[in-house]
């Protein structure tokens, strides 16, 4: 009983979380396009369908801040479950590593958000660029390496 | 159709003339109560704006009505004949709900896609109607026009960008900010073009606004005006970080601003946006500044781009327009065809012979119990008294429509029977 609600919300957890920082990345992507074109001169027609810069970077911060408890807690309720089931919290197994990672990088971004001021084109930036690292580096740990974290 | 449309607009009439027209067409001195005196004119409307002078009128006689309006306008304009018949266009029937709706829309407006018109056209409408002098087509020819306008309003991008410097400036600032509710703005230097920004973002609800100006005395009645903050000249880089939009536009012969003066301000004020509006000439920013991240610096020739683009746009979308009104027209025409009395007398026999038709069938069941003969008196009876109910008010839209005006007649019998 415990072990199955505990399974579920280290899923709906990270998966929400993980899920905030993909919108977080959308929207730093249609962020950098409309700044680009906003600096070159060429606010033309496409333009008119993006939200303003302005709401782009609160959706941005919104999503860091949000995603990152939500993984903070979902990683906190895999190990408690991993603990009952594998008898460790933690098994340095390449899907754990890359949660770490994750888990790092965003703290790095939330952290540079929060005290140094990251906004804008920088924060849209970093985020697009963080997510994209971790999705490549899940496609080749898929392709390459053995996980005992065999569900997603 | 008897529908006039006379009146001159800024492409035929230079402005002395539009002027002089405006001037005695004052709104103490409303013209319609004149226009209904001249004997063809059964229903009139008055459009006058600082760019157009419009009657529609629906007439009895074309020839004559045209005369009448003319001299009319002569007389409003106090102007030589021959100057005034080279500005005055005139259309008829169809072609003056094209132009009507064309207007309306917004499609023959100097600023093509400018909102005013269509409330300027309201404004006519309802003092036609407070001076009763529209009728059944005006009516709905007024109604069909607002619609047609709505439409291309919502189907067409016609009046979707800015094609003003000041409002261009207005719209990027809203792609940057979102709503530019609580924002903040500094003006350095004054001059019309940037007062203009200013009263426009004011309107969109930007929260304060400080001014810098090189006469502090003048700063301080801007800032009156505005209800401001003055900002002594030098020390507006110190209110840099605590604004977000700059319009700038003194008479300065340098940079007045510098990328290093932009970047320490971004610093302060934590990398939030700022926008820096340039509309000096010779420019007041230093264009390294705009490089910076999260700094988007428009210069006078950058909204003037955008301004051209826009009209270019413009000018696409008018052509779907034209389509709009175009269908527009012909679906006026259809329901103005309909309401001539002929046809209208034909629909209405129909009906009611239709009417007729089926009630005898419904009383099928018990007529099989007559005998022919009988059958036949019984629907002799049914068509005689449906013959004499619409004697009378057939014969009387005859009449009406040889010796005076049918419409309100014909337009009442389609509404009262649902034709």
């Amino acid at each position: 009983m415990l072990k199955g609600s505990l399974v579920t919300l280290h899923v709906m957890l990270s998966v929400t979380g993980e899920a905030l920082f993909a919108l977080a990345s959308c929207a730093g992507l249609m962020y950098l396009i409309q700044d680009s074109l906003l600096k070159r001169k060429k606010a033309g027609s496409l333009i008119r369908l993006f939200p303003s810069l302005n709401d782009l970077d609160r959706i941005n911060n919104l999503c860091l801040s949000w995603g990152f408890p939500l993984l903070t807690l979902g990683v906190l309720a895999g190990s408690l479950w991993a603990r009952i089931v594998w008898g460790s919290h933690w098994q340095w197994d390449s899907k754990q590593v890359w949660t770490l990672l994750a888990w790092f990088l965003y703290a790095f971004l939330l952290h540079q958000r929060l005290v140094m001021g990251w906004r804008g084109r920088k924060a849209a930036r970093w985020s697009l660029m963080v997510f994209t690292v971790l999705v490549t580096l899940l496609i080749f740990g898929k392709l390459f390496l053995q996980t005992v974290h065999n569900f997603v | 159709m008897r529908l006039l449309l006379i009146g001159m607009n800024h492409k035929t009439a230079p402005l002395e003339i539009r002027e002089r027209l405006q001037l005695f067409c004052g709104e103490e001195d409303q013209p319609l109560p004149e226009l209904m005196r001249l004997s063809e004119i059964r229903e009139a409307l008055y459009l006058a704006t600082c760019n157009r002078v419009e009657v529609l009128a629906r007439v009895t006689d074309n020839g004559q009505a045209v005369e009448g309006l003319k001299s009319f306008i002569y007389r409003r304009g106090n102007l030589d004949i021959a100057e005034m018949e080279k500005c005055l266009y005139v259309y008829r029937d169809l072609d003056a709900v094209r132009h009507l709706f064309r207007v309306t829309s917004s499609l023959d407006s100097m600023v093509m896609g400018e909102p005013q018109i269509l409330g300027q056209m309201k404004d006519a409408y309802r003092m036609a109607v407070d001076c009763r002098t529209t009728g059944v087509l005006l009516n709905r020819l007024s109604h069909h026009a607002f619609q047609v306008a709505k439409r291309v309003r919502t189907e067409t991008g016609i009046a979707g960008n800015a094609v003003s410097v000041s409002y261009a400036a207005v719209e990027l600032a809203k792609k940057i900010f979102g709503a530019l509710k609580g924002k903040s703005i500094l003006l350095i230097g004054a001059g019309e073009m940037s007062e203009l920004a200013a009263r426009h973002l004011l309107r969109q609800g930007v929260g304060s606004i400080h001014i810098a100006n090189r006469t502090y005395a003048r700063a301080e009645a801007m800032a009156a005006e505005f209800r401001g903050i003055p900002v002594a000249f030098e020390r507006f880089p110190e209110v840099l970080p605590e604004v977000d939009i700059v319009i700038a536009s003194t008479g300065a012969p340098g940079y007045i601003m510098n990328a290093e003066m932009v970047a320490a301000a971004l610093r302060r004020r934590r990398n939030r946006l700022l926008f820096l509006i340039d509309i000096a000439v010779p420019r007041d920013i230093d264009p390294a500044a705009g490089e910076i991240d999260n700094v988007y610096l428009y210069n006078i020739d950058h909204l003037q781009d955008v301004v051209d683009a826009n009209r270019e746009g413009r000018r696409a979308e008018a052509m779907k327009a034209e389509e709009i009104v175009a269908e527009e027209v012909a679906a006026f025409e259809r329901w103005f065809n309909a309401l001539e009395v002929v046809p209208t007398i034909v629909a209405l026999r129909e009906k009611v012979e239709g009417i007729m038709k089926r009630e005898l069938e419904r009383s099928e069941s018990w007529m099989r119990n007559l005998d022919e003969q009988e059958r036949n008196r019984v629907e002799i009876l049914a068509g005689s008294i449906v013959n004499k109910i619409l004697h009378d008010p057939m014969t009387g839209l005859k009449e009406e429509s040889r010796e005076k005006d049918a419409l309100p007649f014909v337009a009442a019998i389609r509404r009262l029977f649902k034709l």
